[in-house]
């Protein structure tokens, strides 16, 4: 038992066996690929499916018999193998080409015969009609300058030009010459054509209404012709320049962003510490390779896709579309999963480590808190500021500092007490545990006098988790705490029974009551 | 040298006849001058876009329309060259060999 398939071959329907129907088309596309989609190979091709259909119509005895394989095999041989086809065809088309050498566009390909790499710059050669020594000078002369760009575009010019292997492909190479004044001249041809449309427009002899409208079509296609051509010179450059610069500034940038590319660590730039201090090395690494797949992807294109409406050449489009997207999709779904990855390190959040400290009593009511700058950094340094965390560079080191807040409460016993609560964000409840303990915070009693240090700081190499410090002071009722000027940075909205802001509390005395804290006058 | 011959041989035999390709064919094929159909196609579309011939579609009695090939002003003056370089060809070979 077998399958078959009804086809239409030029008109007529014929059933036909699946393993002959491959066959068929198979022999069929490789013809069609070998002429062309142009209007003489669409035509070649109608003829030619003509006459297989009135080979079979000979064949059959009667309209329902099937197609078979050895029928398919009969007409192939019948009209000949694709070689046998091409072979004569090639000896003509060789003839023609000789003829009409002058006439014909002129492609970019890639020159096998004179290659060092990959023939690239002999290609270039070739089609700009410049001394090959000259290309290959300027090659390696911008592969010092451009810092490897050069290479880049040679890989890709590598990649995207066809290799000219048969003799037509040769003879296009060195075609009619392609260079500004033949680009010139083409436009200069098309103004001239829309020019002569325009004249017989205006050619007060025009007959007949109906031809007058035909030139007025015919004189709007032409200029619309020219006026895209002079639209696709310039995308062509534009998209070019446009994907060079966009590629060369967005790979610099990369390149700040990560030390990992070492030659250009030590460039001072506030934004390249940010990654590094939020994300571990590794991370940082993925990140950078998977957004200059997602970025420079698309950037590669444009730089082709302009490449493409300058120079005339065949590639195909579909595979290099197809392979750029699946690398893109990959740079996604990379980047996707990093960012998961990174996000739960901040999911289990709002974890405290609390400390309770009793002070020392001493011979006084009145506690003076002071705060002291334990950091040796000027806010003129260049610094990142994140919701009372800075991120600061300090002897080539990152640091990650943050200010505590402090409170003033109510004590519940006869003492002062201090209570320090650390806070931080992690991968889960341990890390951040662990995070929160690692905010490493002094504070320092002599007496009567505390002494706060205006931050706190992360050991080496930490990340940044959403770490938070708060001091709560217990202040027993009837005793008394003075805030020096120096504590205007880390209190936080104290409470007091007159209201008093934050800043006018500095450099009094104030004392607990029933009621809560007021000033001394 | 064979295509050009090949040229030469569809040509006369439209100068004849008007013709359908099968029929072209099959003459070509009598006298031994294809071996494959597939050959053909191509060469009658180059002929007809170099103006040297023509065709227009005639019913058949089975199946869709076929084109008919007939031989153009152009083709019959292309023709008449053709027969003369031929005829100087001929001679000038029976001269060497004779």
């Amino acid at each position: 038992m077998k399958k078959t398939l009804a086809i239409n071959i030029s008109g007529n329907i014929f059933h036909i066996d699946e393993d002959a129907f491959e066959n068929l088309q198979n022999y069929l596309r490789t013809i069609n690929a070998h002429y062309g989609a142009g209007e003489e190979g669409r035509e070649i091709i109608a003829d030619i499916e003509a006459r297989i259909s009135e080979i079979f119509q000979e064949k059959l005895s009667s309209k329902d018999q099937v197609v078979n394989l050895e029928m398919v095999e009969k007409v192939i041989s019948i009209m000949g193998k694709p070689e046998e086809i091409f072979a004569t065809d090639e000896e003509e088309q060789n003839n023609s080409a000789q003829s009409v050498t002058v006439k014909k566009k002129r492609r970019l390909y890639r020159d096998p015969d004179h290659r060092v790499f990959g023939g690239v710059s002999s290609g270039l050669s070739a089609y700009f009609g410049i001394d090959v020594v000259v290309i290959r000078l300027l090659f390696v002369l911008f592969l010092f300058v451009s810092a490897g760009f050069v290479f880049l575009l040679y890989i890709i010019l590598w990649i995207v030009v066809p290799k000219a292997i048969t003799t037509t492909q040769k003879l296009e190479m060195k075609g009619k010459k392609v260079n500004i004044s033949n680009i010139e001249e083409t436009i200069k041809d098309e103004y001239k054509e829309v020019k002569d449309s325009f004249d017989k427009i205006r050619d007060k002899n025009a007959p007949h209404v109906k031809d007058g409208f035909d030139r007025v079509i015919d004189f709007l296609g032409s200029a619309l012709r020219l006026l895209l051509k002079v639209v696709i010179i310039l995308l062509g450059i534009g998209f070019v320049i446009a994907g060079f610069v966009s590629l060369i500034g967005f790979i610099g940038s990369m390149i700040f962003a990560h030390t990992f590319f070492s030659p250009f660590a030590d460039i001072n730039f506030t934004g390249s510490i940010l990654p590094k201090v939020f994300i571990d090395t590794t991370s940082i690494t993925l990140f950078t390779i998977s957004t200059i797949i997602v970025i420079g992807i698309p950037l590669l294109l444009l730089i082709f896709a302009g490449v493409k409406l300058l120079f005339r050449f065949k590639t195909n489009n579909k595979i290099i579309g197809l392979t750029a997207l699946g690398v893109w999709l990959a740079g996604i779904v990379l980047l996707i999963t990093l960012s998961f990855s990174q996000v739960k390190a901040y999911m289990y959040g709002s974890t405290r480590h609390s400390e309770n400290y009793t002070l020392k009593t001493f011979n006084n009511d009145t506690l003076y808190l002071k705060s002291a700058n334990n950091i040796d950094f000027s806010y003129e340094d260049e610094n990142i500021d994140l919701d009372r965390i800075k991120i600061i560079k300090q002897d080539d080191k990152e640091m990650i500092i943050g200010e505590p807040t402090l409170d003033i409460e109510r004590s519940h016993s006869d003492h002062f007490e201090i209570k320090v609560r650390k806070k931080s964000r992690g991968r889960t409840h341990e890390k951040a545990i662990e995070n929160a303990q690692n905010i490493i915070y002094k504070w320092t009693q002599k007496d009567s006098l505390v002494l706060f240090n205006q931050f706190f700081t992360l050991p080496e190499n930490s990340k940044w988790r959403n770490q938070h410090l708060h001091i709560t002071i217990k202040v027993p009722n009837g005793k008394v705490v003075y805030l020096d000027d120096s504590m205007e940075k880390i209190i936080h909205d104290i409470d007091n029974i007159t209201n008093t802001w934050d800043y006018d509390m500095l450099g009094e005395k104030w004392i607990m009551t029933k009621e809560g804290l007021s000033r001394i006058k | 040298m064979r295509k050009g011959v090949l040229e030469y041989c569809i040509l006369s035999l439209l100068s004849k006849n008007d013709a359908y390709a099968s029929d072209i064919i099959k003459a070509l094929k009598q006298a031994k001058m294809i071996v494959v159909e597939g050959t053909l196609y191509p060469l009658l579309t180059r002929l007809k876009n170099a103006g040297l011939l023509s065709y227009r579609w005639e019913e058949s009695k089975q199946g869709p329309p076929r084109k008919y090939y007939t031989i153009t002003e152009k083709g019959n003056n292309f023709l008449v060259e053709l027969n003369h370089s031929w005829q100087d060809l001929v001679d000038a070979v029976n001269t060497i060999k004779n």
